[in-house]
């Protein structure tokens, strides 16, 4: 089965005023199918629409044109996102709320029957390494505990696809470690993954095929095993060769 | 647009037309809602035409009547006989007709204290015309209109009757005292009695007073009646 | 159709409402409000002859504008949070509606100005006790009508800055139209003017109409006209008038969140 699907996908933002409106087009057209139990990476410059793609994913942003759909239904449908998980670049969360608080608000948002909620919400926070901070307010939470509570948030839910945007931004070594494995568990477990990352190395580790986005464009797609020597060099010439 | 999308904002709209035809049919507002007059009241001070159309004309009617109460407790104004009185309390009460206490102690230190009259009288019939139902304002349109006409007996009847209310002016003991010793000397047959009436009210006054003034003013005429060493 | 609608709703009113009352500034203009309101029995002594009513005047002016602070600080802050530092990505992204997302931070909000009047309201009372001035049911009705105004404030204001491209702009109409709710009771002197044109007639006639009277809910100014209280009827037909006015600005705010892009 499709997991992720995009059809002839346009986004144009518009911005201005009435007698100066400017069009700007982030993503032109793009087509993309990503199977089920697929680890799918998407690299690509700054500037090229990589979150405007994943926000269109999610139902954050809406296409202008051209359709999205994830596990067969539209996306940003309020059911399909039962089966989604989300870890936005540099997740923030209310301030004032400790990490059991935002979790549980999210447990309840997922459905999760009452009497288990508590439970899986400490599953997370351990598994996150966060279980001893669990009612210190988020408030004084540093850029990386922030990015952990927003791991904890993905493994809530048993969700089928999953989201990461940078996942292992503003991480350190072992906390990037950690999230990787996490990743690599959720691929064995046979979660489809779809990632946004600069991080080469990751790449090649954990996604089995990758796309690149160049200008709002998807201008090459390919399984990680096929590229032979270095994935930063590939990605240099193929984003040459589109004549940035 | 499907059909759920345009019939909900229209029944909504119909209702709220509804909502407000039935609310301007209630007896609570036609009675109570008066826009501001605009056609017979000037729009000077403006701070009383800000307040009345911005919902808080009620707490500026009584920051107005501190600023009465402050400029009567002043005694650089009693050196210009307290002109601005009459104009501070009619902006006041036009602001809130409602506000009956200042009706009474105005009205009793114009006619008392400063001999305006027909003011007094006039602001009390304002008073009692926006205010039917607090017949404590007729008590003193009584009494004032007894003291006009010189009939002491009906204006010490009335004030008799206004002091026994808990919440009356405090200066009024002290007419009524002065009143008392009007009588006594107008009715020599009964000036025993009229001066007993006073010296029981200054002993009242004395013991349970309402304001310091009242005790000082008691003290003097004790002191003078040799009551007090 | 969304499984346990209510129950999300709720969820995201009891986030607003514990984010809120966290809030080191809404703290603070809740003990500023507590503050002005105990500074009542000092004013007080400066109105001889009317002092359990300026009490009470002072204690309803408190409420009011207190009651109005706290809830543009709680919307502007709530709105700031999610828009500005993106809290709200991770929310939409879970199995709940935008109109249930809505109504639940406008359930929210609700919760903490009316938390913030019935604390403000018992302290009034309590002042009232202290100085043994009478109150009766007038004061609940006053209270009362108080809440539903705030209310109606409330669903324009998040409906405004859901509409509004920026914070700020939403805001400024807000307070506008705020405004002109207090002025639309006189205009229908304006309006029995023969001298006023027949199209300014036709404008300020549906301006009547259309912006929310606030007038009618500012029973403050009319507790002392009314020695026999206020009628049931009068705040039942107010209760209608505001929770029309609330449908009407919440169906245009969640129709205008639906179609936002964050």
């Amino acid at each position: 089965m499709t997991a992720i699907e995009a059809q002839n996908l346009v986004k144009t933002y518009v911005s201005g005023h009435f007698w100066n409106r400017k069009k700007t087009t982030a993503l032109c057209g793009i087509n993309l199918k990503i199977k089920e139990k697929q680890v799918f990476g998407l690299l690509g410059l700054n500037g090229a629409g990589k979150t405007t793609f994943i926000k269109t994913l999610v139902g954050l942003v809406f296409p202008t044109s051209g359709k999205v759909s994830i596990l067969g239904k539209a996306a940003g449908h309020t059911e399909i996102r039962k089966d989604i998980a989300y870890l936005p670049e540099m997740p923030y969360f209310p301030r004032y709320l400790t990490p059991e608080e935002i979790l549980l608000f999210y447990a309840r948002l997922y459905e999760l029957p009452a009497g288990s909620r508590k439970e899986k919400v400490f599953a997370a926070l351990n598994e996150v390494g966060l279980f001893e901070k669990k009612k210190v307010q988020l408030k004084e939470f540093s850029k990386g505990m922030l990015q952990r509570v927003g791991i904890a948030q993905l493994l809530l839910n048993d969700a089928r696809v999953f989201f990461l945007d940078e996942p292992t931004y503003g991480l350190d070594p072992l906390s990037a470690k950690q999230m990787r494995d996490i990743i690599l568990s959720l691929k064995k477990a046979g979660k489809t993954i779809f990632l946004n990352t600069h991080q080469m190395g990751e790449i090649k580790q954990i996604c089995d095929r990758i796309g690149i986005l160049n200008n709002g464009r998807l201008i090459d797609e390919v399984e990680v095993k096929k590229i032979t020597g270095s994935l930063e060099t590939y990605f240099i010439r193929k984003v040459l060769a589109d004549g940035k | 647009m499907t059909l759920k999308s345009f019939f909900i904002p229209v029944f909504a709209l119909l209702l709220l037309l509804t909502s407000t035809l039935l609310i301007h049919q209630n007896n609570f507002y036609r009675e109570n809602y008066k826009p501001f007059p605009f056609a017979t009241v000037k729009k000077e001070p403006f701070y009383s035409f800000l307040a009345s159309i911005s919902g808080f004309r009620v707490l500026v009617a009584d920051v107005l009547w501190m600023d009465t109460v402050q400029y009567v407790g002043n005694p650089v104004n009693a050196g210009e006989n307290y002109k601005q009185l009459y104009t501070k309390a009619r902006n006041l009460i036009t602001l809130d007709p409602n506000f009956t206490y200042p009706y009474i102690a105005v009205s009793g230190i114009l006619f008392f204290s400063m001999n305006e009259k027909d003011k007094a009288i006039e602001l009390i019939k304002y008073g009692i015309n926006n205010n039917p139902g607090y017949w404590q304002l007729s008590l003193y349109l009584a009494a004032y209109t007894y003291a006009k006409a010189d009939n002491i007996r009906m204006v010490i009847h009335n004030i008799e009757s206004a002091v026994k209310q808990e919440a009356h002016p405090p200066m009024l003991e002290r007419i009524l005292g002065s009143m008392y010793l009007k009588l006594s000397k107008k009715e020599p047959a009964n000036n025993k009695f009229w001066t007993g009436k006073a010296v029981k009210l200054w002993l009242e006054m004395y013991e349970h007073p309402s304001e310091p003034e009242n005790k000082k003013y008691a003290e003097t005429h004790l002191r003078e009646a040799g009551l007090l060493k | 159709m969304e499984n346990k609608k209510l129950s999300k709703i709720f969820a995201v009113a009891q986030n607003v409402l514990n984010e809120c009352v966290r809030h080191k500034i809404l703290n603070i203009l809740f003990i500023f409000a507590l503050a002005l309101i105990g500074g009542a029995l000092l004013i007080e002594e400066l109105s001889p002859g009317a002092q359990g009513r300026t009490l009470l005047n002072v204690g309803y002016a408190n409420m009011e504008l207190f009651g109005f602070l706290t809830l543009l600080l709680s919307l502007f802050i709530i709105t700031f949070e999610e828009i500005e530092m993106r809290t709200v990505w991770l929310s939409l992204t879970k199995p709940v509606s935008r109109s249930s997302y809505f109504i639940g931070k406008f359930i929210g909000i609700v919760f903490v100005t009316l938390l913030t009047l019935a604390v403000m309201s018992l302290l009034v009372m309590s002042l009232s006790l202290l100085s043994k001035v009478g109150l009766n049911l007038s004061y609940l009705a006053v209270v009362y009508a108080m809440a539903l105004g705030l209310i109606i404030t409330i669903s324009f204001t998040l409906a405004f800055i859901t509409i509004a491209t920026n914070l700020p702009t939403g805001l400024i109409f807000a307070s506008l139209l705020f405004l002109l709710g207090h002025l639309t009771e006189h205009l229908k002197v304006i309006i029995a003017n023969p001298e006023t044109s027949v199209a300014a007639k036709l404008v300020l006639t549906f301006v009547y109409y259309t912006v929310p009277n606030f007038a009618l809910f500012n029973l403050k100014d009319k507790i002392y006209m009314q020695e026999s209280g206020i009628e049931p009827a009068y705040l039942l037909l107010i209760t209608l008038y505001a929770l029309v006015f609330c449908f009407i600005f919440l169906y245009i705010g969640i129709k205008a969140f639906e179609k936002k892009e964050l």
